[in-house]
């Protein structure tokens, strides 16, 4: 936001005229010195033009080249409320917070009010990706968790979304941070608060005020200490904008000289506007607080348009003392000098006496905490870091004010964290070998329907930032390859269905180095010829190699590729029971494409960018591509509810409730070093990793490890049975595949069971009741557990 | 071209009116012909101009509820079969958002609205064809095919929605030249629009 030039340059002081000795006749030795003087006069004025030159030079190339350090500013996505969205009072009074809002009165923009289910709410207006959102006077009235009416004033209105939360900032190098304001944003009575304490004779000046000197000199001698200023608005621009804070007559000089220069090329309200935004404010560690917009939402998490006169006065109080007058830290001082300025405001007859009276009544009003500085989530920010690299430059992403919305949930990215860090420490007490803090994990939660990444855990302490597991820890992924071996089955119906008989036999193979490769059952049992869902739901592994071996291990290879996984697949049998390093967020895409039906969306984390003023770039659209044909991914997804059921996840069911639906998928790795768990219901997709970041053993399974954590995550929030609609190539046969002794099964009516099959390929023999192929029923509930 | 764009319009004229919530799809009367397809005037409300009448073939009715409001079961013409649920006022909404900004030629942002709406359906099938239908008009032919493959997967039992996404992907093909694979697309949107 470099002020845009306002006139054409003028070179000052560029002309003088040549000076000529006067042919005088004089004694030589005078004459001589005279021309001495003479010759060092010139010099010394060509000297000081060049200097003024270069200076005027400098001055307007750094003025208007100068683009504004802004950092990028990283949004959360916004809550959409709407009659019928499920929202409790809980979670409105959270999110709004979040989006900084404050409670307890709707006086101004920003703020808002509760009565027990009644929410109202002085919307702010937000500029979105599509548009300005308009300020609202919103009413929420929510029952039984859901939204049941919304209206601005007294209309009801179909639809609002919250401002969204901001979650972090890319800086700077420099570490300077700011939110542009154009002057028209600016209050006018903040313009006349700062004009009447630090240079009243702003428009009538040229830069520098002998005046306004010679007032400051005075004030100060009456008040006995520095009260006033004698530097004009330019000066100080001048001051902050080019120069070394030391105290010195020549870095006097060269600032008035600047400000002349400045006014020589620019309108004053150029010349305000950059003040408004460069004045340097407050410092929090590394953070430099510069400009009254970031002013405003440092102390009171307000918008400079929303603060009361005593604010204002606060915020221009600070000018002359950022860290001296400090009202986090000085109070006393700092209300002192507020008061001082709301005098001076009525002396000069700004405001009338009454009111500076009644504003100096009021307490301070900053706001304990300063509002996200630092990245609250490290590791979901460090994922949007890793997406916008790919089409920013970094110095765009640190300078050049993108705001960047994501798809971050804020409260489900708390629930993630928590169940973690809650279930990891639970886990340690119940470990003999685990010592205290050393388990890690990683959680990654999406939205299965639009692969929306809505939270990223990188290990047990969110908020400390380093390696983001989530992203960097790359382990073996054990069973959670199975589904993959599975589905390259299911997709050949006229060789397997969900009932055909596998295998889990003894394997032996020679592997790539030429040893003997023989994998046991986690069990240590054989379970004979079992349904190819059972081999699934009970994780045997015997079986799994089994119907790999026979599929081919390039076919598994590239359902895996297929279902979203980039890397390079290692193409030996290993691969079969897990052999592949993927990071959890690489499992994430894959069981993403699972739990959508077969249609492979990368993962996105943000939606939209937009510059600084709120002009779109960039729109991350949803994109979607069928890699999986609809019918075997539903038996698959079938086959997954079945591990919920009665296979690996069923322990899940001790928490979550019993009429939820859901499908997923443990894994465990040699000796035990990793903890998976891949689960998803309707609307979410949960993948949990627990290990230790020296990589032995924990003494975990995916069952005792990671599910734990994932079912306490899950029953802690609101999520939809998995229920997906049946294709139109899928019918239903009733099967009940039992035990026959120990190496074999067959059917049996009894409690026959409904299982999808692709049409055609159903069974024809075992009828237990009657085939209504056409209205195909949902997978049952979870049955009773312990 | 015509026909191809004429499919596209009263697609998009279904999508208006039909703004029905889940699986079941708006009160649409006979989205039956095979080619042609043209659009009658709308009983009430707007139709974006944008959506103009194509010249030939026969006209279809498509009753529109009241623009900004829920088609409801009571709009659902007689003997349609089809019984729609309430749609969720704010799908609704963000629909005619979508629509205007189609017509003011901002298909980005007519498939940002729907996208939002998606994030409060995620089933419904008509959304999903909606935005097949505005990448359509985007130019991208490969997510259009996609995404009407995608409202497929949500649209059974609803014969005419499947047959306008088999119409999108037969349109695809053909743009494309892949005249066996337009061909076979369209054999199945004729197959699922006998009644």
């Amino acid at each position: 936001m470099a002020p845009r030039r306002a006139r054409p340059r003028k070179h000052a002081g560029k002309r003088r005229s040549r000076q000529s000795s006067p042919p005088v006749r004089v004694a030589f030795g005078r004459a001589r010195r005279r021309l001495v003087v003479v010759w060092s006069l010139v010099v010394a004025a060509i000297a000081a033009a060049s200097y003024v030159l270069w200076l005027d030079r400098t001055v307007t190339a750094q003025f208007e080249g100068r683009r504004w350090q802004v950092p990028a500013r990283i949004y959360a996505r916004p809550l959409e409320i709407y009659p019928g969205a499920p929202l409790t009072p809980e979670v409105l009074a959270t999110e709004l917070e979040a989006a900084g809002y404050q409670s307890g009165s709707v006086e101004r923009a920003g703020g808002y009010l509760r009565r027990g289910d009644a929410f109202s709410i002085n919307l702010r207006g937000f500029r979105f990706w599509d548009g300005e959102d308009p300020p609202r006077q919103l009413s929420v009235t929510l029952k039984d968790g859901k939204v049941q009416r919304l209206a601005d004033g007294t209309r009801n209105i179909p639809l609002v979304r919250l401002q969204p939360a901001l979650v972090g900032r890319i800086y700077p190098g420099h570490g300077e941070d700011r939110i542009l304001l154009r002057l028209e944003e600016v209050p006018p009575l903040f313009i006349k608060t700062l004009l009447t304490v630090e240079d009243r004779g702003f428009y009538r000046h040229s830069g520098v005020s002998i005046r306004s000197m010679l007032r400051a000199f005075m004030a100060n001698i009456r008040a006995g200490e520095t009260v006033q200023g004698g530097s004009t608005i330019t000066q100080q621009l001048a001051k902050n904008f080019f120069l070394t804070p030391e105290r010195t007559i020549t870095r006097k000089l060269n600032e008035a000289l600047i400000a002349v220069l400045l006014e020589l090329h620019y309108e004053k309200n150029e010349i305000l506007q950059a003040y408004l935004n460069e004045v340097y404010i407050a410092q929090q560690g590394p953070r430099a607080v510069h400009g009254f917009g970031l002013a405003a939402t440092f102390f009171f998490g307000r918008r400079l348009v929303e603060l009361k006169l005593s604010e204002m006065a606060l915020l221009v109080a600070l000018v002359r003392g950022p860290s001296y007058y400090n009202p986090r830290l000085h109070p006393e001082r700092a209300k002192f000098r507020r008061d001082l300025v709301l005098d001076m405001m009525e002396e000069q007859g700004v405001v009338p006496r009454e009111k500076t009276e009644a504003e100096k009544r009021r307490p301070l009003g900053v706001l304990e905490e300063v509002p996200v500085g630092q990245s609250r989530y490290p590791a979901f920010l460090d994922l949007v870091r890793r997406q916008l690299r790919r089409d920013y430059r970094d110095e765009d992403l640190r300078g050049a004010g993108l705001q960047i919305f994501t798809t971050l949930d804020p409260l489900l990215q708390r629930r993630a964290e928590s169940a973690l860090s809650a279930r990891v420490r639970q886990l340690e007490l119940d470990s003999a070998r685990l010592g205290p803090g050393t388990l890690q994990g990683a959680v990654v939660l999406t939205r299965t329907t639009t692969a929306e990444v809505l939270a990223v855990v990188g290990g047990r302490k969110p908020r400390e930032a380093g390696f983001n597991r989530a992203l960097d820890a790359v382990r073996p992924i054990g069973s959670l390859v199975k589904p993959a071996v599975y589905l390259a089955a299911l997709e050949q119906p006229g060789r397997f269905s969900l009932i055909t008989p596998i295998d889990d036999a003894p394997v032996r193979l020679k592997d790539e180095r030429g040893k003997i490769w023989a994998p046991r059952n986690y069990d240590n049992q054989l379970h004979g010829s079992v349904p190819l869902y059972v081999g699934l739901s009970n994780s045997y592994n015997l079986a799994t190699v089994n119907l790999g071996l026979e599929l081919g291990i390039p076919r598994v290879a590239e359902t895996l590729e297929r279902l979203g996984v980039t890397r390079p697949l290692p193409q030996y049998p290993s691969m079969l029971l897990g052999a592949i390093e993927l990071s959890p967020l690489e499992v994430t895409q894959m069981y993403q494409t699972i739990a959508a039906g077969g249609f492979l969306t990368p993962l996105r984390a943000i939606r939209e960018v937009t510059d600084a003023n709120g002009s779109p770039l960039t729109r991350y659209p949803l994109n979607v591509t069928q890699s999986v044909a609809p019918g075997p991914v539903y038996l698959l997804g079938h086959a997954l509810t079945e591990v919920m059921r009665s296979g690996t996840g069923q322990s899940a069911y001790r928490r979550l409730p019993e009429g939820l639906v859901t499908a997923g998928k443990t894994g465990t790795t040699d000796e035990l070093r990793d903890s998976w768990f891949a689960g998803f219901t309707e609307n979410i997709l949960a993948v949990v990793w627990l290990g230790l970041d020296d990589n032995k053993p924990t003494g975990l399974s995916g069952t005792t490890g990671a599910l734990e954590v994932w079912s306490h995550l899950l029953s802690g929030i609101r999520s939809e049975s998995f229920l997906p609609t049946a294709p139109d190539n899928v019918v239903f046969s009733w099967v009940e595949p039992v035990r026959i002794g120990s190496r074999g099964f067959g059917f049996n009516c009894a409690d026959a069971r409904r299982l999808p099959f692709i049409r055609g390929f159903q069974p024809r023999d075992e009828h237990c009741g009657q085939d209504d192929a056409m209205t195909p029923m949902p997978p049952m509930p979870p049955l009773d557990r312990h | 071209m015509n026909r191809q764009k004429s499919i596209i319009f009263t697609v998009m004229a279904i999508s208006l009116a039909g703004c029905a919530t889940g699986r079941q799809p708006a009160p649409v009367e006979e989205l039956g012909a095979p080619a042609g397809t043209t659009l009658g005037t709308p009983s009430q409300g707007g139709v974006p101009s944008a959506m103009g009448v194509p010249p030939t073939g026969e006209a279809v009715t498509i009753p529109l509820g009241e623009p900004g409001l829920p088609a409801t079961a009571a709009g659902a013409p007689p003997g349609s079969g089809v019984g729609p649920a309430p749609a969720n006022p704010a799908v609704v909404a963000l629909l005619n958002d979508a629509n205007l900004a189609m017509q003011n030629g901002r298909n980005d942002r007519a498939a940002a609205s729907l996208e939002r709406a998606l994030g409060i359906e995620p089933r419904n099938a008509w959304l999903w064809h909606r935005l097949a239908s505005t990448r359509f008009q985007q130019g991208d032919l490969s997510q259009a095919a996609a995404l009407a493959a995608k409202s497929n997967s949500f649209a059974s039992p609803d014969r005419k929605l499947q047959a306008a996404n088999w119409r999108i992907i037969a349109d695809v093909h053909r743009r494309q030249g892949e005249v066996d694979a337009a061909r076979s697309a369209e054999e199945k949107a004729a197959g699922l629009e006998i009644p």
